[in-house]
Order: structure tokens, then C-alpha cells, then sequence
């Protein structure tokens, strides 16, 4: 039986990634860099501007589809309490939550969360997926 | 008090402006203060001056002077 086959929560989330482009290499790119990506992460998406704006989104995207955002300060899930995997042949990755996301998760009778992402015109667009069992 | 002349070149790759752009009296908008903006100032902030400041005081602020009062509150706090 497949229990993750109830949507439990979507969430969205768009940046530019010109935004990326001008971070990364900087004070402030070095900061938000270790601030929202694990040391997977890290070493995955290197100083590439889409494969930043793609793993952040997909980090928006996901704690919007739990209902709560990426501030931990104001209730939210800290952004290194979320890694995404590296994208599956099914076109989407999942992300996997630690630390206080799990608590989160399991709260919203969650257990996976599915994130695509699109690169459109400039922009990275990411969805997500919260999967749960029927209650 | 933040050392301002060298803190504002570093917020303007936050917010994706040249250096000489920048200045207290920028406006906050939707379309340049968003989670990503508020997050990599909390990141900076963090880096520059081992300080950890509130992102419900972050998303309040309206201009960068409010944002540079709110860094300066943080960073007195020692």
C-alpha cells in the first residue's frame, strides 16, 4: 500500500536567477550560501547561478507546501533543515528534512516531499509537493 | 555602530544594485525585499558580525535606514 499518495500541501516559489548570478562570489553570496545549503549542496551546485536559484526555490517551495516558511525564528524551517536530492529519472527531486523540518513534516501527517523546477525566461520556477497518507 | 561605508557595498549584492546606488533612503518594495533579500541579510549579518538579527524585524522595514537601524540594534547587543 502506498501511503504518499495524498497532496497534503503544494507550494511555489520563483527568483531570477540574475539575482544568483551577482550573489555568488560575493561577502553576501558566501553568507546565504552557507546559510540555505547543506555541504551537499554545496558541492553539487558549485558557483552555478540556476543550480542556486533552483535549490533555493525548491527549499521555498517545499516549506510553503508545509504550510510554514524558511524563517526558523518566526515558526518557519531553517533552510539547512532541508536538502534536495539530486533529481531523479522521473523528473523530480525530493527533499529530504532534518532537525526541527522533521517535527514539521510529521505535525502535517507528511512523510515525502517531491519538488520540480523549471528554468523559464531568466526566472527559476519551483513547485512542490507535500505527500502524505489519506487521513 | 556598523562600520556603514563598508556594510552598504555588501547589502547592494543582496538587493542586486550597483554600490554607488545604494543609500539609506532606498525604499523597501515587494519586488526587491522578498524571503531571499530578508535571508541574505540575516546571512551577512551573521558573517560580518556574529550576530543574529530577527527576520519579523527585518520584513518591517521599509527603507535600508530601517534596515541598518535594525543591524545596528543587533550588533550593540553584546
Amino acid at each position: 500500500m502506498n501511503n504518499d499518495r495524498t497532496i497534503r500541501g503544494i507550494g511555489i516559489d520563483i527568483e531570477r536567477v540574475r539575482r544568483f548570478e551577482r550573489l555568488i562570489g560575493t561577502a553576501a553570496g558566501d553568507a546565504l550560501g552557507a546559510h540555505a545549503f547543506t555541504a551537499a549542496e554545496r558541492g553539487r551546485i558549485a558557483a552555478d547561478a540556476v543550480s542556486w536559484a533552483a535549490v533555493f526555490t525548491a527549499k521555498e517551495a517545499a516549506a510553503k507546501a508545509l504550510g510554514v516558511g524558511v524563517f526558523p525564528d518566526a515558526g518557519g524551517i531553517a533552510c539547512r533543515d532541508m536538502e534536495v536530492t539530486p533529481l531523479a529519472a522521473s523528473g523530480f527531486a525530493e527533499m529530504r528534512l532534518t532537525g526541527a523540518a522533521v517535527a514539521v513534516a510529521e505535525a502535517a501527517a507528511v512523510r515525502r516531499i517531491a519538488v520540480s523546477t523549471r528554468l523559464v525566461r531568466g526566472h527559476v520556477v519551483s513547485r512542490a509537493w507535500a505527500l502524505g497518507a489519506a487521513r | 555602530m556598523i562600520d556603514r561605508a563598508a556594510f552598504l557595498p555588501l547589502l547592494a549584492d543582496v538587493f542586486d544594485i550597483e554600490a554607488d546606488a545604494i543609500s539609506d533612503e532606498m525604499a523597501l518594495t515587494t519586488e526587491n525585499w522578498d524571503s531571499l533579500a530578508v535571508l541574505g541579510v540575516i546571512a551577512l549579518v551573521d558573517r560580518e558580525f556574529e550576530r543574529t538579527v530577527s527576520s519579523d524585524e527585518l520584513k518591517r522595514c521599509r527603507s535600508i535606514a530601517d534596515v541598518l537601524q535594525v543591524v545596528d540594534a543587533a550588533v550593540a547587543e553584546a
